[in-house]
Formats: structure tokens, C-alpha cells, sequence
């Protein structure tokens, strides 16, 4: 490979917030990347490693805040040298980009036709019908009918939004493609196909794609070089396979141990059915949930009641003590709703749910209060579920208040004390008094757990625990969950959008598709010898951290 | 076409709307205190006869339900009862007097609406610089500023320049059609500008904090790196975005205007409608008031049904 780099990152710094009193920060130190035509590179780091600040600085985009020192090299001319003016020509038409906001990436009151028509229009590509025919070229393209233009953003899917993105990052056929998280909202299916795409168009217009992601398994499967970035600097950079058998760099190394493969996943041994109490901790069995949509005016009029479609259709599932089931599906499959009805937040259609033997289906919220004691729940985002203003010994002491636990101030305290260092918040005592800011995200989602386990519940439910974390915290949030569960014999029922997740931490898995459970088994043999069809198309559809893996998978 | 259903909706909304406004306005006349009767016999050695025949004739010996039907039906014919003060029809005096109030009321807030605009994108655009931090204390300082407060201001500040009260020169009385329109145009002058610096204050700090917000969306990202320029941003991107709480807030403010006017058209002696209902209140000319309360209602309805259709119009994310 002697091909001069198209696109060179050279010695790239970026500082926030520099004043005369006041150094900043230094938010990129000293990047260097060069990246070769037709060349697929993948940018990895959690968020706030100045891998999104690193792209933007090649766009000129950077806020007015920041400052820029280096080189960024197209084809060896210097774009940043004159600022804007030098970097304005050469948007969209030599470097174009893909957002991660898929929903918002787009203007909500223009038609998508219209907005990748606007592009070739400032750039003077194409106008008028000659412009309307390039437009529906490019969403063929992308597999999107030119028909489609006329529609507005939010007629769009996720997906269909994101492979418009690229047609309209295509529209000036630009030589370098940076793409920033462009899958990162997608359900794993969809994703798997707009990553597809990006490594279809690459290899077809010779296109240089920088893929900037959190995700190590999405670049071991889609990108030839990687570069691992910490703290503003890149750590270890290398061919994705070197990367995976070979990390030089412990933090490598730590991000792909967190990096769930899903076909790591062991048999575990069969517990004994003695140990097992006669009635399970839950017992749901034929549930249904339905939202009733309100009638239209004509409806009422002619006296019609319409059946309203169910949202979850007969799913049954049961958890012991000490077990840990996940829930996998996509977004819109039902999981969530299903949940809820467990916890009786809304009401069910059908079926029964049994809670320590006891019928509790369509109970009041009066019968519920006692029995909350038994059953509690994690949320998806630790940045929402707090209360700002609490301290965490309020948060944490919050549900002894409700349900009259500890008789004294001190007594409260000492089981605030025992749930935090229960969660790893050890001295307790550094932590009682911070407020939510004052923690990081994975500290924060301990708090929460915290508040959950601090009723000594039986049963956990645990809407997608991890997903807002990031990768490297995610493992220890899931060992604590899995300490839960084997210690205290928590039960926890674990709703999941990603099956990996779920392979590596659950003793059972049951797949969700279209409100109905399609397949339930033992992990490993969901996993290993999946039946529905809808699970092997999922499975097929997760990335594998080993790069090795996709020449199996990817026919 | 795109949620037809949407349109016939709101307008059906805003038609029981008025309906329940004019139940409203009979039930609250028949539960208040004292009858008209009671008002018009208070003359000195008022006979019981008088007041009989009085009640006979304003139909208030007959069942409730019956008067209701009667009321419901004078109304739909325009027909709100006779004035006690000038013992002219209801109407002739609301409709008189609200055209009176229009050209001022309108004037004033269309300038306010163009001020505030033009301020709030310039601040907006310009967020944290000298012009943004003048021109947004400046707009708090007019919003502090109470209207009558204002009105006062630009009396002692300009009486003897401009023309201070009522709106056309009593002494011209041969003046041509031309001179008549300068006249009252002189004499809109001040009203005008006090409605507007009182009205722009809020708009432009509307505008401004929409703007800001859209402005940090995810979609202006993807123009700038489009390469589209700044102003075809501004217009197509925030301006256009930012339109949708505009609207709604604007035509809000609206309907608040004809009740607003009130204290500008005491202050400049402005015939108008603000004016008549403040004379109906101190006169207890109760048909006057009874008329002007429905009015109102029906100005504040009629502008939040404008609004709810722009906002339509402008944002394709509606369909119910």
C-alpha cells in the first residue's frame, strides 16, 4: 500500500475555553491519523475521549470556543490553514458526514427531497428537474424508492432516516465519508443493515470512511485499521485484527473484555431442581396488554368498539430465586409494556401474573403498596432516574421513608450505608452526601441500583440497565447485578435490546418479537441452537468483536 | 389532502366553544346581584305597576329555559339588547367601536410582531455579544414597563407635538378625505407606539429563546456541514423551526390585545372598544358589558383557531 492518505490527521490538537486566565482544556492531544482512499477506519473511545471533537475539527465545526492547533491534510493541502475559508469549499463535496441523531439529523418541516436537494444546490451540483432526478438517484442508491423524497422526516423509520442521511452525504460524491455513531439509535437488525450499506458504498465509489463509534465489535467487523482513543489521545492504533489478537495497550485490552461476544457464552450447569421452592418467585402465565386507542367521532356514532391491537400477546415466563432472565427484543417489541404489567403500571388484558404464589393480576394500587416491598425496579437512564436535587443518602433512604423501615434516623443510615457498600459505593461514607452530579454514570446507575436493593427485594426488574453506559463501566454493573443474584438470591428479570448482553449474564433468555415470546430457553442453547427464525436473524445480525468471525458470517 | 379531519375539528372546537361562552355569559348575568328592573325603576316613587310592567317586558316573568331559548336566538340575529346609556342596539355601539380599535390595535401589533422579530433573530444570532446584551435588557426593561405607565411617558413627552387624545381633530371640520386620513393618522401616533413598545418586549424575548433553542438542534449541524450559508440557515433551519412556538404564543397574545387596549384607549381617549367597555363598567350599563364579554370571547377563540391551523399549516408533523 503506497497510495498517498487521502484525508491526514497531522499532530491535531484541540483545546475548550482557552482565556488569557485560564488554560482550558485539552480535549484532543496530538492526534495523528492517515487514511488511504476507498480505506474503512474506525475511531473507538467512550464518550467524552475527543473521538467527535477529532471529526468535527476536519469539518471546521468545531463551536467558536474551542482551539485548534495542527495540520488537517486533504490530498496534502492544509484545510485548516485560513479557517473557514479554507475548510468551506472543500464541505460536503470532498468530506462529507453521517450525524448519530438519526431522528434529528434532519430539518422536521422540509421534506427530505428538498434537503438533499438543498445540497446540491449551494454547491452548485444540480438544479431544477436536474436536481430532482439526482435526488432519487441517490436514495435508489440506498435502497429508498425516489418516490420517498416527497416525505417528511418523520415519516421515515430510523433506518430509512439514517440511509437518507448518507444518500444526502453522497450528493456531491465526496471522497472522504466521517461517520459519527451513524448506528448508535438503531435496533441491532437495522443497524446491521446501514452498516452494510456504508461498506457496500465505500468498496463501490472507492470512498474513505472514518466510522466513529464506542462499539469495538462494529469496527472489528466493518473497518481494516482501527485507532483506540483515551482522554483526548489515541492509545493504540493498528489493523483491527492486530487490535483484537494483539492489544499493546491495557485500556484495548480492558474495552474488548467489556465487549460482550455473544458466542462466548458457556453452558452453566443445571442447579438442582431441589433447591427450587415449589411456587416460583414469578409466575406469569397468558399475558396480554392492549392500549386502548380513544374512538374516533364516527366511531362512537355508530356505536363501534374496535379491537385494539395487543401490544403483548400471550407471553408467559417464570423466575426463581437467585435467576436471572432476560428480556431481549427490539424497540416497539412489547418488552417495556410487558414489564409494566408485571408491576401493575398498566393494566393487562389477560393472563395471570403471580408474585411469591400470590395472584396479584389487576390488583388496586392500594393491595399493590405492601407487596412494592418485594419488587422494585432499575432504570435504563441514571441521568433521569435521580433526582437532581436529592443527596444520595435521600435517594437511597427514600423508599425506608415510604414503607416505614427503621424506627430511628440512625437505624435508616446504617441500611443506607449497607446498600451503597453493597453496590460498591465503598466508604459509603464518601458518597452519602454528593449530589448527582457529582458521579459518574456508572456511579450514578449504582445509586439507583442502591435505592432498589436497599427494600431487600426478591425480585429486581431491570429496563435496560447498561445501555446508557458506557462500554467499560457496563461490565461491573452487570457483575453487580450478577452478584445480586447469586448472593442475596434476588430474582431479576433483565430487559435488553442486546442479546450479547443477555447470552453473557442470564441463565435464561426469552426472545420477544411483535408482542409475542418466539423463543425461551437456557441461554446457551438459545444462542447455540436457536429455533425461531426470528432469533437466528438476530443472532446473524450482532456484531462479533473478532474480526475473524465476519468472514464466517458474512457471506 | 393531509388531515383534513384536523381542520374540521378545530373549527368545530372553537364553535362549542363560543356556544358554552354564551351560555356562560347568560347564566353569569342571571346569578349576579340586582336585575334590570331593579336598575331602570330606581327612580324616585317607582310604582309596583312600572316595575310589573317592565318585567313583562323584558320577558322575565317567563320560565328560565324559555328566556334561554329567546337569548340564544336574539343573539344569533345580532340582536344584544339596547344600550341603557345611548339607548342605541348593542351591536351598532360594538361594532362602531371596534372599528375604531382595529386600525390602532392592528398597527401596534404588527409593528410589535415586526420589532420583535427583527430583535429577536438579530440577538438570537448574536448571543452573548454587546448587541444581544443591549437589545435584551432594553426589551426586559419595555416588558417591565407598565402599559398605562408608557401611555403616561409619551403624554408628557409629546402632548404638545402630536396629538394626544381622541382620534380626529374636532375643529376640522371641511377637511378633504385626504386631510382626514393625515389627521387620524397623527392622532395614531401615540397609541400605536405605546401598544408597541409594550407588545415588542415580549415578542422579541420569544423569538429569541426559540431561536436559541433551535438553533442547538441536530439538524442545523447537518446544514452547517452541508455547507448551506449562515443566512439560509437562519431562514430555513431556525427561523423556520423557531415559527412553530412563535405562532402559538403571538396569537395568544392576540387575543389579550383587545382587553390590553383598554388602558391605551382611556389614556389617549381612543373611541374604541377598550373605551366603551370601560364606560359600560362605571355606567352598569349591563347589555353593553353582557354584548362585550361574548365579543371578546369571540376575538380570543377566533385567534386561537387562526393559530392551531398556521401551526398546522407550518408543521407537517400534525395529522389529528
Amino acid at each position: 500500500m503506497t497510495r498517498k492518505p487521502i484525508l491526514a490527521f497531522e499532530d491535531l490538537n484541540v483545546w475548550f475555553g482557552v482565556r488569557p486566565d485560564n488554560p482550558g482544556f485539552h480535549v484532543v492531544k496530538g492526534v495523528n491519523i492517515a487514511l488511504k482512499p476507498g480505506e474503512r477506519f474506525g475511531l473507538v473511545g467512550e464518550s467524552g475521549s475527543g473521538k467527535t471533537t477529532t471529526i468535527m475539527a476536519a469539518m471546521g465545526l468545531l463551536p467558536s470556543s474551542a482551539e485548534v492547533s495542527g495540520r488537517v491534510l486533504l490530498e496534502g493541502r492544509d484545510i485548516l490553514r485560513d479557517g473557514e475559508k479554507s475548510v468551506a469549499p472543500h464541505r460536503w463535496k470532498d468530506i462529507a458526514m453521517v450525524f448519530q441523531g438519526a431522528m434529528s439529523a434532519f430539518n422536521p418541516v422540509k421534506t427530505v427531497g428538498w434537503q438533499i436537494a438543498e445540497a446540491l444546490d449551494v454547491h452548485n451540483v444540480a438544479r431544477g428537474a436536474a436536481a430532482g432526478r439526482r435526488v432519487g438517484e441517490l436514495l435508489e442508491l440506498v435502497g429508498i424508492s425516489a418516490a420517498q423524497s416527497a416525505r417528511f422526516p418523520h415519516e421515515f423509520s430510523g433506518g430509512m432516516r439514517q440511509r437518507a442521511m448518507i444518500a444526502m452525504a453522497l450528493a456531491c460524491e465526496p471522497k472522504v465519508l466521517l461517520a459519527d455513531e451513524p448506528t448508535t439509535a438503531l435496533d441491532v437488525m437495522v443497524q446491521d443493515q446501514v452498516l452494510k450499506l456504508l461498506v457496500r458504498l465505500s468498496q463501490d465509489l472507492n470512498l474513505a470512511l472514518i466510522l466513529v463509534t464506542h462499539d469495538l465489535a462494529i469496527v472489528a467487523q466493518n473497518c481494516h485499521r482501527a485507532a483506540v482513543m483515551l482522554g483526548g489521545e489515541i492509545v493504540e492504533e493498528g489493523s483491527v485484527s492486530d487490535l483484537y489478537h494483539r492489544p499493546q495497550h491495557d485500556y484495548t485490552r480492558k474495552l474488548f473484555e467489556a465487549t460482550p461476544d455473544v458466542f462466548a457464552v458457556a453452558r452453566k450447569p443445571e442447579k438442582p431442581e431441589a433447591k427450587r421452592t415449589p411456587a416460583p418467585l414469578l409466575q406469569v402465565s397468558g399475558l396480554k396488554v392492549s392500549y386502548p386507542r380513544p374512538r374516533s367521532i364516527g366511531e362512537v356514532l355508530r356505536r363501534e368498539r374496535p379491537e385494539a391491537p395487543l401490544v403483548v400477546n400471550d407471553i408467559s415466563l417464570k423466575i426463581d430465586r437467585g435467576e436471572m432472565v432476560a428480556l431481549v427484543g427490539q424497540s416497539g417489541s412489547g418488552k417495556t409494556t410487558a414489564m409494566q404489567a408485571i408491576l401493575g403500571m398498566v393494566k393487562s388484558r389477560g393472563g395471570t401474573i403471580t408474585l411469591n404464589g400470590r395472584d396479584v393480576t389487576g390488583l388496586g394500587m392500594r393491595d399493590w403498596r405492601p407487596l412494592r416491598r418485594q419488587i422494585q425496579m432499575i432504570y435504563q437512564d441514571p441521568y433521569e432516574s435521580l433526582d437532581l436535587r436529592f443527596r444520595v443518602r435521600d435517594t437511597v433512604a427514600e423508599p425506608l421513608r415510604i414503607h416505614r423501615i427503621a424506627a430511628t434516623a440512625q437505624e435508616r443510615e446504617a441500611l443506607v450505608v449497607e446498600a451503597l457498600e453493597r453496590v460498591g459505593l465503598t466508604p459509603a461514607v464518601r458518597y452519602l452526601g454528593r449530589f448527582p452530579h457529582e458521579l459518574s454514570g456508572g456511579q450514578r446507575q449504582r445509586v439507583a441500583i442502591a435505592a432498589s436493593i436497599v427494600l431487600k427485594p426478591e425480585l429486581l426488574l431491570a429496563d435496560e440497565p447498561v445501555s446508557m453506559l458506557d462500554v467499560s463501566v457496563r461490565a461491573g454493573v452487570l457483575h453487580l447485578l450478577d452478584e445480586l443474584r447469586r448472593d442475596a438470591r434476588m430474582g431479576i428479570l433483565m430487559i435488553t435490546h442486546d442479546l450479547s448482553t443477555a447470552a453473557n449474564y442470564a441463565d435464561r433468555i426469552a426472545v420477544m418479537h411483535q408482542g409475542r415470546i418466539v423463543e425461551q430457553g437456557p441461554a446457551h442453547q438459545v444462542i447455540h441452537a436457536p429455533e425461531a427464525e426470528y432469533t437466528k436473524a438476530l443472532l446473524a445480525s450482532i456484531p462479533n468483536p473478532d474480526p475473524d468471525r465476519r468472514l464466517a458470517l458474512r457471506a | 389532502m393531509r388531515g383534513a379531519g384536523y381542520v374540521w375539528k378545530r373549527v368545530a372546537f372553537a364553535i362549542a366553544t363560543v356556544y358554552v361562552a354564551l351560555t356562560l355569559n347568560f347564566i353569569l348575568f342571571r346569578v349576579l346581584p340586582g336585575s334590570p328592573v331593579s336598575q331602570i325603576s330606581r327612580v324616585p316613587n317607582a310604582s309596583p305597576e312600572m316595575k310589573k310592567i317592565l318585567t313583562q317586558q323584558f320577558g322575565l316573568d317567563r320560565p328560565l329555559w324559555e328566556q334561554y331559548l329567546l337569548y340564544l336566538r336574539e343573539a344569533l340575529h345580532g340582536n344584544f339588547g339596547i344600550s341603557y346609556t345611548n339607548r342605541q342596539p348593542v351591536l351598532d355601539n360594538l361594532v362602531q367601536a371596534f372599528a375604531n380599535t382595529i386600525p390602532m390595535v392592528a398597527a401596534g401589533t404588527i409593528l410589535a410582531i415586526m420589532l420583535g422579530l427583527t430583535v429577536g433573530v438579530v440577538s438570537a444570532v448574536r448571543r452573548g455579544s454587546a448587541t444581544d446584551h443591549l437589545s435584551t435588557n432594553i426589551a426586559v426593561l419595555f416588558y417591565a414597563f407598565p402599559t398605562q405607565f408608557m401611555g403616561m411617558m409619551l403624554l408628557i413627552g409629546f402632548a404638545g407635538v402630536l396629538p394626544s387624545a381622541g382620534m380626529s381633530d374636532p375643529f376640522a371640520l371641511d377637511a378633504t378625505a385626504w386631510e382626514a386620513l393625515l389627521d387620524r393618522l397623527k392622532h395614531m401616533i401615540l397609541p400605536v407606539t405605546a401598544l408597541m413598545l409594550t407588545l415588542y418586549a415580549e415578542n422579541a424575548l420569544i423569538v429569541r429563546s426559540a431561536i436559541l433553542e433551535t438553533l442547538g438542534e441536530d439538524h442545523i449541524l447537518t446544514a452547517r456541514a452541508k455547507g448551506v450559508p449562515r443566512h439560509r440557515i437562519i431562514r430555513h433551519y431556525a427561523l423556520r423551526n423557531a415559527m412553530l412556538p412563535i405562532v402559538t404564543m403571538v396569537a395568544m397574545s392576540l387575543g389579550a390585545i383587545v382587553t390590553g387596549s383598554i388602558l391605551i384607549e382611556v389614556i389617549f381617549s381612543w373611541p374604541g372598544i377598550g373605551r366603551a367597555l370601560y364606560t359600560a363598567v362605571l355606567k352598569r350599563d349591563y347589555p353593553m358589558l353582557q354584548g362585550g364579554f361574548l365579543f371578546i370571547t369571540i376575538v380570543v377563540i377566533t385567534f386561537n383557531l387562526i393559530a392551531d391551523l398556521l401551526y398546522y399549516k407550518l408543521d407537517p408533523r400534525i395529522t389529528t
